[in-house]
């Protein structure tokens, strides 16, 4: 572990040598990898408001006029059990009259019935890569369930939440491994230069016995550290993009009647991140340095 | 030479040092090799950015001995090449002799059995090529076998009874002479 810490400080110390180059590469790899985490923060927001797909239901069930509002709980309870139910909401006659009461066109049939005929409601919402022929399975079984007067089924709107979803998440991985591929490019050729001014270096140390492993050392933690601090300057880079960002994405999702979810760039997505820049910083500059030492042993 | 520090394989024919076929020497067993053979270049090969102990501990530190051993071993080499006193100081700001004498405590400091010194009174006068080959008399007395290229014959008086190969164009021109 000294070794390592010792290590690390002669790379910082390197670094601020050269820090304009290294700053330029830190900074080039913190842009390349802010454009990613910032695609997929507007692609949640923008498509979880704009289609409401929380909102919006898979399947309605219409339960007997006559179901006590502790028996549809009960039915909820059965329900749930359903690995492939992702979400359940209950709406019960009354909110279900306030709400059909709000469109003022039913005013005048409030005034001619004497109770509430509307039933209670469950709406089921699916896992979402959930498939067709699964889809009607459940459907099927949930139109079985005692009490349940009728059931309403969109499955249109599962393709389409799977369309877009398989797009979204296509997208982003398309962005992230070509934007991956530019990180190992940028850190490949800033190792490269380092490489380029300790060439005698590398060429008494290895005339000296010492081995590829002990030569490759510094690059490779030198890579990995460019992948490391890069990715965390992306972080603060992303923050103040999302800063920027938040009034005008705010105002597009009030403007269509939906409640911003702050679907930030989740945790897992950081610190996955931080992992794949830093693996990816130190398997290109293993790469830059290998090939490095091939061609110096050719030349020796 | 270069054949010898497995620098190059040969297009024909076999090298065997110590009992090791260098054309069955494998890249991955070169370093360990090389840790066995002490080499002086003709231009000391020494890395500026570093103090004179740092340079001549150089094969220590890539055969990942203990820091403390290092600093022991290294003034030990220092002493012996006469260079004690100078060892945190840059090779930059010494002689060429004493830049030559660095190179040559760093080519011994691993106790090798086979010194290689490539032209190293080269960029030298007379009096410190002839202090540089007491140095390396003084190793081959001590049962270190001794590998020196000259362009200048005089120095190899130093050497009574040595073996002494003449090349001319890249071909043993003589057999092996003695007591040049």
């Amino acid at each position: 572990m000294p070794k390592l810490m010792k290590l690390v400080r002669s790379v910082f110390s390197i670094w601020l040598k050269q820090p304009v180059s290294i700053g330029l590469a830190l900074f080039g790899i913190a842009v390349t990898l802010s454009l990613p985490m910032l695609l997929h923060t507007i692609m949640v927001n923008l498509g979880d408001a704009l289609h409401g797909w929380s909102e919006r239901p898979g399947i309605v069930l219409y339960l007997e006029t006559t179901t006590s509002e502790t028996d549809a709980n009960k039915l909820i309870d059965v329900i749930s059990v359903n690995p492939a139910v992702a979400q359940i909401s209950f709406i019960d006659k009354q909110q279900g009259l306030d709400s059909l009461l709000k469109g003022g066109a039913v005013s005048v049939l409030q005034e001619n019935i004497e109770s509430n005929p509307l039933p209670h409601v469950i709406i089921v919402n699916p896992v979402i890569d959930f498939p067709k022929t699964e889809f009607d399975k459940l459907s099927e079984s949930l139109s079985q369930l005692p009490g349940v007067h009728e059931i309403q089924v969109d499955y249109e709107w599962m393709e389409q939440i799977q369309a877009v979803t398989g797009l979204t998440y296509r997208i982003v991985f398309v962005f992230w491994s070509l934007l991956l591929f530019g990180i190992a490019m940028i850190i490949s050729n800033t190792v490269r230069f380092m490489i380029s001014t300790s060439e005698d270096e590398i060429h008494i140390i290895s005339l000296v016995g010492g081995t590829w492993n002990y030569i490759r050392r510094p690059f490779l933690l030198n890579g990995a550290l460019l992948g490391f601090v890069g990715s965390c300057l992306a972080f603060i880079l992303f923050g103040l993009c999302v800063l920027y960002l938040k009034p005008a994405l705010g105002n597009l999702i009030f403007v269509y009647q939906s409640h911003f979810v702050a679907t930030f760039v989740p945790v897992v997505m950081l610190v996955s991140t931080v992992i794949l820049a830093t693996t990816v910083g130190g398997l290109a500059a293993w790469y830059t340095t290998t090939r490095f030492l091939k061609n110096l042993s050719s030349r020796m | 030479m270069r054949l010898i520090l497995a620098m190059e394989k040969p297009t024909r024919g076999n090298i065997t040092i110590g009992g090791i076929q260098l054309h069955q020497l494998s890249r991955r067993n070169i370093p360990a090799f090389r840790r066995g053979i002490g080499v002086v270049f003709q231009d000391n090969k020494l890395l500026f950015d570093r103090s004179v102990s740092e340079n001549v501990g150089l094969p220590l530190l890539v055969s990942g001995i203990h820091h403390r051993d290092i600093q022991r071993r290294v003034r030990a080499a220092l002493d012996k090449v006469g260079l004690l006193k100078k060892e945190t100081h840059n090779p930059q700001v010494l002689s060429g002799g004493e830049k030559q004498r660095v190179g040559i405590a760093r080519a011994i400091i691993n106790l090798p059995n086979i010194l290689i010194a490539d032209e190293p009174t080269g960029n030298l006068d007379d009096d410190m090529s002839t202090q540089i080959m007491e140095l390396f008399r003084d190793f081959n007395q001590h049962r270190v076998t001794v590998l020196i290229a000259t362009h200048d014959l005089r120095q190899l008086k130093q050497f009574p009874g040595s073996r002494h190969l003449l090349l001319n164009d890249g071909l043993l021109h003589s057999e092996a002479v003695k007591n040049v």
